[in-house]
């Protein structure tokens, strides 16, 4: 279970994020949405542990962001906006690559699965040669690893083709509901956010994106 | 037409960079001038010894002869006027202690040194040399194998005095008294050496002394670092989304490259005359209008000639780092060949035939017949056609590269 | 460290062409830099002017000597030519041999037998006039010889019984027979005794400079990984990126160190030449940390490597390493020059001092957040 408290976020005089607070339990699908600027990146930046909150609690199962980040980080697993792999490697050899480095071990055959599991199944070819969306399911892959317990992903599913987008986001709800585990991410993506998450988040100050998704049938929280 | 906008702009883009970067200009500046006064330090305290702290030689006389004492007391002697060697007879612990600082080196007379020289028998002088002098030790090395030789012939002729003396009726004792009197005769015979010939020093009055010829090989090197400085900061690594989107322009790559020669090209020239006038106000050099007119040309001539074969390496090798390398291995032959750092006079006789086909040597020669040697006349011939083949192969290169890069 | 092994495989073996080049260069560019500037020493000549002024058997002898000289390119020319190519610098020297040459020899009269004239140019003038000085100092040398044996044969048995020619041919026989006396060079502290053959590079000086650069060129790895995507995941597994780092540096250091022995043990069959190896890895050890900080400094590999090549030069002209004769620069201070801890074993100087306290600077920095 994730607890966030009364978050708040500055950089210098702009305040970026004000008091936030909600909570994820396991087996959620959270969907995260806003105009750019808003805040989203900066809120799973926070939450992953690479930028530190100027205010506020987080909590990961009774472990706080405060003082056990080490054991914390070995939970998450975060799927960065970039493509972060190795161009020159295969998908073989930067699963591999980034099995070595990571705390559990897998051997080759469960991290193949991994990428079968995502229907990314170019298994030799170096990232320089794959598509748009290949390198995004692999992107994610990676970040999956260590079999972390919170998955946040920085829009997963941009600028890739619809059947990409669908294998993704049907592995995602899977993987929540299968393992327990909890997933926050963002996109633009308002017809497959609708489908995929269990709640979702409205941030900024802007009543645009609240309205669409009513519009969609949904009640989305106003963070 | 489109080819003269493009490389413009690039042109300009270029000029722009620098200026954005100003604070790195004195940086780039000042590099060569560092390198050139880094040699000159290096090649002065070399070749012109302090004479207010002469190197310090010891010599050691571990045979105790009447004859090592004569030797060493003559060559103490004789270093005491005006060389910048000095040498002093030690004891062996004098010498031991000393070793580590004053002296430069140490010379070992070994025990029975001069019984083995009356028996013929193999002897050794051993020098021992200061490990933080090493030049210095190399300096006494080759002067004590210089008195070795004249030791050598003088062994063989009072080998030979004996030899001839043994058949006459003489007594033992008196023939080694003969023996040590020629040995004396012989050694201040060898001391006196320098009797067999006059010395004299020319001097070519008109210019051409070693300050002007050496002040021109700075200021060669200095502009040949400082093309390949300002061509390689000219340089970046675009990435091929850059490149790419140049290609959809119509931007070629000889565009690219004819503006970066051109920026670097007029940015030297600036500098270039500077320090030229510099140099040639310092020295006063003696030129006419028409000389500075020649020079110029001489001096584009090589410029463009050297930037065209850094672009046609840089068409060549993709790889940043075995372009610097290469580049740089260009620049090191370039500036040798040219007789900037070792005058051509001393290259290997195939080298020397080889000389009148590189543009580095030949622009350097005329170089100096104008400013050292008062000559008025320059042939330009050699170094257009060798431009004129550069450009054909740069031409020839990048169409290669556009095409291979497709 | 097996995984951090693992992975820097995984990188090197997409570049390894790139790896081996630099790995071999220092080598390789030793090697051939020796190799060449030795046969151009073999065939460099210093061109000589002689002028005769007489044509005996006396001074045909000696132009033969000296055009036996291997270093030496004799021209024989009339005295005004000689002197204007002189003043030209075509020539290094010119040796005029005046005319009573070899009657003066024979007559044990040797002032002035020769002249020479050097312009303020002439690099190689002092060995070439030794060289002249010696062998006619030897021809009159040996005059002298048989003057005082046909006088003491007068004295001593009432009639000379021998000709100079006779003598003469005696004492070149004896020379050549009991050429015995040699010099020898050792320096203080070391046992070894130098080569007689000087090169005009000092090879492991010129080692020093090559590993330097491709050491260099090699860390550009550090710029390349801090600044990729890929390497904010280390947040997420169980290396942190300062650690991933020092490990991975120490990685390259032991193969470069390896690489180091190999050459260390080729370069002494080759040239022979040996080193300590405790010097070689002190020396390894302080270029690469040295790499590896300066690396830090830069976003860019390009910008990098380009002052990676300015620095080298610099260090090259600096210590003289880079210049030819055996010039080792003495007037930088043995305690500042970045070779010394390689040629001398010194430790507490300059260099190892200063990129020793900034790595324990870099290493009590303090980590960021995020990585």
């Amino acid at each position: 279970m994730l607890e966030v408290q009364t978050l708040s976020k500055a950089y210098g005089r702009k305040q970026i994020l004000n008091d936030l607070s909600f909570t994820v339990h396991p087996g959620e699908v959270i969907g995260l949405v806003g105009e750019n600027g808003a805040g989203k990146s900066t809120l799973l930046q926070i939450l992953a542990t690479l930028s530190q909150p100027s205010a506020g609690e987080i909590m990961l199962y009774d472990q706080s962001y405060r003082t056990d980040v080490k054991i914390i980080r070995r939970q998450i697993g975060f799927v960065p906006q970039d493509i972060a792999l190795w161009e020159d490697f295969s998908v073989k050899e930067n699963m591999r690559f980034f099995e070595k480095l990571s705390w559990n071990h897998k051997n080759t055959e469960q991290l193949r699965q991994l990428c079968q599991d995502m229907k990314l199944n170019k298994w030799n070819e170096t990232v320089k040669q794959l598509s748009g969306g290949m390198k995004r399911k692999l992107n994610i892959a990676v970040s999956l690893i260590h079999d972390p317990d919170l998955l946040i992903l920085d829009e997963p599913t941009a600028g890739i083709d619809l059947k990409s987008r669908k294998d993704i986001a049907s592995y995602l709800a899977g993987l929540a509901k299968t393992q327990e585990k909890m997933i926050l991410y963002t996109s633009h993506d308002l017809d497959q956010i609708t489908q995929t998450c269990d709640r979702i988040y409205c941030m900024g100050d802007d009543p645009f994106y609240y309205q669409v998704l009513q519009a969609y049938g949904e009640q989305p929280v106003l963070l | 037409m489109t080819f003269i906008r493009h490389s413009l702009l690039f042109f300009k883009s270029n000029l722009k960079t620098l200026q954005r970067k100003l604070p790195v200009l004195p940086l780039l500046l000042l590099f060569p001038v560092i390198l050139v006064s880094l040699m000159a330090v290096i090649a002065i305290s070399i070749i012109q010894p302090d004479e207010d702290e002469p190197l310090r030689v010891g010599l050691v006389d571990l045979d105790k002869s009447q004859e090592t004492e004569m030797v060493i007391e003559l060559i103490e002697s004789s270093s005491q006027t005006g060389n910048y060697i000095k040498m002093e007879a030690l004891t062996e612990e004098q010498a031991r202690e000393q070793i580590n600082e004053q002296l430069s080196a140490y010379v070992s007379f070994p025990k029975g040194f001069t019984e083995s020289l009356y028996n013929g028998d193999s002897v050794t002088l051993e020098v021992t040399g200061n490990a933080g002098r090493r030049t210095e030790s190399y300096l006494v090395k080759e002067l004590l194998d210089s008195l070795a030789r004249h030791i050598r012939t003088s062994q063989a002729n009072i080998l030979t005095i004996d030899d001839y003396l043994k058949p006459l009726p003489i007594a033992d004792d008196k023939r080694k008294d003969i023996l040590v009197q020629q040995f004396k005769d012989f050694l201040i015979y060898t001391a006196g050496k320098d009797k067999l010939l006059s010395e004299e020093q020319i001097t070519n009055q008109a210019t051409s002394s070693p300050v002007h010829y050496y002040g021109l090989a700075a200021w060669f090197i200095i502009i040949t670092i400082w093309l390949l400085a300002f061509y390689s900061f000219f340089s970046n690594d675009d990435g091929i989304r850059m490149q790419n989107r140049m290609r959809l322009y119509g931007v070629t790559v000889l565009q690219q490259l004819t503006a970066k020669i051109t920026a670097t090209c007029l940015i030297t020239s600036v500098l270039g005359a500077i320090s030229f006038y510099l140099y040639v106000s310092i020295m006063a050099i003696p030129l006419y209008s028409e000389d500075y007119i020649r020079i110029a040309l001489l001096t584009l001539l090589y410029c463009l000639i050297y930037l065209g074969i850094l672009a046609m390496l840089e068409t060549i090798f993709t790889g940043h780092k075995i372009r610097l390398l290469m580049q740089s291995l260009l620049t090191l032959l370039v500036l040798l060949a040219s007789g900037a750092i070792i005058p051509t006079l001393y290259f290997p006789l195939y080298m020397q035939h080889l000389l009148p086909y590189l543009f580095a040597s030949e622009g350097f020669r005329w170089l100096q017949e104008i400013i050292l040697n008062g000559r008025f006349y320059a042939d330009y011939i050699p170094m257009t056609l060798m431009l004129l083949c550069t450009v054909m192969i740069l031409i020839g290169t990048s169409v290669w590269k556009e095409r291979a890069v497709k | 460290m097996k995984q951090i092994i693992t992975t820097r495989l995984m990188h090197w073996k997409k570049q390894w062409v790139s790896l081996m080049f630099w790995l071999l260069f220092p080598f390789v560019a030793t090697v051939s830099v020796i190799m060449i500037t030795d046969a151009l020493q073999d065939d460099a000549q210093i061109p000589v002017g002689v002028v005769l002024k007489e044509e005996t058997d006396a001074s045909e002898a000696l132009v033969q000597k000296i055009k036996s000289a291997p270093f030496i390119r004799t021209t024989i020319l009339p005295e005004d030519k000689a002197l204007y190519r002189l003043e030209k610098h075509d020539l290094d020297s010119v040796f005029t041999i005046h005319s009573n040459f070899e009657q003066k020899i024979q007559q044990n009269n040797r002032s002035r037998l020769i002249t020479a004239y050097q312009s303020d140019l002439s690099l190689a003038y002092s060995p070439v006039k030794e060289m002249i000085v010696s062998y006619v100092q030897q021809e009159t040398g040996r005059a002298k010889a048989a003057f005082t044996i046909q006088e003491l044969e007068k004295r001593y048995s009432g009639q000379t019984q021998s000709t100079i020619e006779d003598i003469v041919a005696k004492s070149k026989t004896i020379q050549k027979e009991e050429d015995l006396l040699s010099t020898n060079l050792t320096f203080h502290g070391d046992h070894e005794t130098m080569n007689d053959t000087q090169r005009p590079f000092n090879v492991w000086g010129l080692w020093g400079i090559f590993s330097l650069l491709s050491a260099m060129l090699l860390f550009d790895w550090v710029i390349k990984e801090k600044q990729s995507k890929a390497i904010w995941r280390l947040t997420f597994s169980r290396w942190s990126l300062k650690s991933y780092l020092l490990l991975n540096s120490l990685l390259y250091t032991l193969v470069l160190f390896m690489t180091d022995m190999l050459t260390a043990v080729s370069l002494y069959y080759i040239f022979g030449e040996w080193l300590n190896p405790a010097n070689l890895l002190v020396y390894r050890l302080l270029i690469c940390t040295a790499a590896f900080l300066l690396a830090h400094l830069f976003k860019r590999p390009f910008y990098y490597n380009t002052v990676a090549f300015a620095l080298v030069l610099l260090a090259g002209i600096g210590t003289g390493a880079l210049l030819p004769t055996r010039i080792t620069a003495d007037w930088l201070p043995d305690f500042a020059s970045p070779l010394s801890p390689l040629l001398a074993g010194n430790l507490l100087s300059l260099w190892p001092l200063a990129i020793g306290v900034t790595f324990v600077l870099w290493l009590m920095r303090k980590e960021q957040y995020h990585a």
